[in-house]
């Protein structure tokens, strides 16, 4: 390493330029930063929204199986199929954002449960029905195994409202 | 249709999709005679009626892009003889499951928007019927979690 010599010292003191109407503008500046930064973040990925879905439609069927007896399997068939969609999502998610990719951890508020069966039943097809949309607006926007996740857990979705009917 | 970009991955995928509905429509047209409830028969014939417009957007897809479309076999085997309604429903449940694969193939090989939303609708027609067909059929589970990879 070369270090110029003399070392230059004193060169951070405040410009005589400097006056009163700058240090203003600076300190205005200065407070406005915070926000910019956060503006500018990266996109956030296409597939979080996804995840965090197909985690409260877990949560949803796992209820309905509870509340409604007969309906337990079938909701149970979805409950599974959506936690398998939210961990493969959240893999990917992972694979690409590095170990600092954050996740909600704060659990969402328990979704109520319809009193009747054919309430819960209507309820979780809505739900799908809802979720297939959501993943096949974001398929064509992804490619290669993203566009193909995406894609397959739309298809996932539409069979599984065919389940719970 | 105007032209098509197909790169030499998504050529083959479609490819080999519209041989998927090849076979699918073949298969349909068998299983006509071994069905004999009349919901069914219905089902049948709605299936059958999407399979064929499947076939004829793949082929027209792969002409706009300069490629011949492969014609389809004069028959096609089924994993298991088709021999009553049975059977004729898993032979059905088998080919929505081809269709399911060879589309989910083109959905993650292509690159043209109105490709991908073509092999979107393509899967997920083929998955909803296999899970209509397992339901029939009592096949647990009736909605595998990712259509087209298992």
């Amino acid at each position: 390493m070369t270090v110029d010599f003399p070392l230059r010292i004193g060169s951070t003191a405040p410009s005589p330029n400097l006056n009163r109407r700058g240090l203003l503008r600076l300190s205005a500046l200065a407070a406005l930063s915070p926000a910019v930064l956060s503006c500018s973040g990266p996109e956030p990925d296409p597939l979080v929204k996804l995840s965090e879905r197909a985690r409260t439609d877990t949560e949803l069927a796992r209820l309905t199986a509870e509340r409604h007896p007969e309906l337990a399997a079938r909701a149970r068939a979805v409950a599974d199929a959506r936690a398998r969609h939210g961990e493969t999502l959240r893999r990917e998610i992972t694979r690409v954002a590095g170990e600092d990719s954050t996740f909600p951890s704060g659990s969402a508020p328990e979704p109520e449960i319809a009193e009747t069966p054919e309430g819960a039943a209507e309820r979780l097809r809505t739900a799908l029905r809802e979720a297939q949309r959501q993943a096949a607006e974001t398929a064509p926007e992804l490619s290669g195994y993203r566009a193909g996740l995406a894609g397959s857990v739309s298809a996932g979705c539409a069979s599984l409202v065919e389940v719970v009917a | 249709m105007s032209a098509v970009e197909l790169s030499e991955a998504g050529e083959r995928a479609v490819r080999q999709a519209l041989g998927t509905e090849h076979a699918a429509v073949w298969v349909h047209g068998l299983a006509k005679a071994f069905v004999t409830d009349q919901k069914v028969a219905a089902e049948l014939r709605e299936a059958a009626t999407t399979h064929r417009e499947h076939r004829d957007r793949a082929r027209e897809l792969l002409r706009s892009a300069g490629v011949a479309p492969p014609v389809a076999e004069p028959a096609y085997r089924t994993p298991k003889p088709v021999t009553d309604q049975d059977s004729a429903l898993r032979a059905l449940l088998a080919v929505e499951q081809d269709c399911s694969a060879g589309w989910l193939a083109v959905l993650e090989r292509s690159e043209p928007r109105r490709l991908k939303e073509l092999a979107l609708t393509c899967l997920t027609d083929a998955a909803t019927r296999a899970t209509r067909w397992r339901l029939k059929l009592g096949v647990r589970p009736s909605a595998p979690a990712f259509p087209g990879r298992e």
